[in-house]
């Protein structure tokens, strides 16, 4: 075996223990083995569920501004912002904000278990009502969307408290 | 920074391992490492500590003891056809008796390693919400 073979194989462990480590700390929060599975996969996907989210924040880039001018924001830093929401500098900083969140996999992992957590509570009585109406499908694809919309508020707070110096909200 | 600690020892190991084909490499670097690794688990995980300690213990035993029969020439490491194995020593007068191939025994130890340190650092991460780590069961109604 060489050594490109050998680095795919402690990374498949590693991440395999880390899916194993997922579904223990569910179980450990009362939520059911079937559904704890399912989060557990998310994980494979959650680099590109955080791309989705920060074009997604792109997409609403707007809201940004209304949402900084309630928050009392300097006017000098408010210009600023309009002035670039709409350039090519914004897009290369959202980038790599992207880049910067994906990066990091710890905080959001934290914030996966918190957002799967929330949701499953809300997801738990209306389960067998869903499996019948939508099938396993439609309970995969809710969640995920739950997911990226979750994770889109968390990219609009990261990018406010970095640029601005303001409090996590 | 422990994953990738982890895996930046295991490579050290697996190249000074290949280039040499010398038992001590294999087995005092692997016992190096396991006490390392031993000293360096999570300290909030209080759940999951004895039972990980326990297994950590035993792994660190099972390598000491191979590597004492390696350093009394009980252990050796043969070539046969490219092949490196772990086999008795011809001073054992049982004859060139194969255990097992040192790639086989590297790839299971280091899926092992790369598996609990996974899943270690998911359950001991401490959880922002809460103030606490995973492996302590939430109490209902608290």
């Amino acid at each position: 075996m060489n050594m490109v073979g050998f680095i795919a194989i402690i990374i498949i462990a590693g991440l395999i223990g880390v899916q194993f480590g997922i579904y223990y700390v569910f179980r450990q929060k009362d939520i059911s083995g079937l559904r704890s599975l399912m989060y557990s996969f998310f994980l494979y996907i959650l680099p590109v569920i955080i791309l989705l989210a920060h074009i997604e924040m792109y997409k609403s880039r707007h809201e940004l501004v209304d949402y900084c001018k309630k928050q009392k924001i300097n006017k000098s830093d408010l210009m600023s912002l309009e002035k670039i929401i709409n350039t090519k500098r914004f897009v290369i900083f959202s980038f790599l904000f992207a880049v910067k969140d994906v990066i990091t996999p710890k905080d959001n992992i934290l914030l996966f278990i918190e957002i799967a957590k929330t949701h499953d509570s809300k997801l738990s009585f209306k389960t067998k009502q869903l499996f019948r109406t939508r099938g396993i499908l439609g309970i995969v694809w809710q969640s995920l969307k739950a997911l990226v919309e979750k994770f889109t508020n968390y990219a609009f707070d990261q990018y406010r408290t970095s640029r601005f110096k303001i409090k996590h909200v | 920074m422990k994953l990738l600690l982890t895996w930046a020892s295991l490579f050290i190991i697996w190249k000074s391992t290949m280039d040499t084909a010398d038992p001590t490499n294999l087995f005092s670097n692997l016992a190096v490492f396991y006490a390392m690794y031993w000293l360096s688990y999570h300290e909030n995980s209080s759940g999951l500590k004895p039972a990980f300690l326990k297994v950590i213990q035993t792994i660190v035993g099972i390598v000491g003891l191979i590597c004492l029969a390696g350093w009394i020439n009980m252990l050796t490491i043969r070539e046969v056809e490219g092949q490196f194995f772990i086999s008795l020593s011809a001073s054992m007068r049982m004859g060139n008796y194969d255990i097992i191939n040192v790639n086989i025994f590297f790839i299971v130890i280091a899926i092992k390693l790369a598996f609990i340190a996974g899943f270690e650092w998911i359950v001991g991460m401490k959880d922002k919400r809460v103030g606490k780590t995973y492996d302590v069961k939430e109490k209902k109604g608290a």
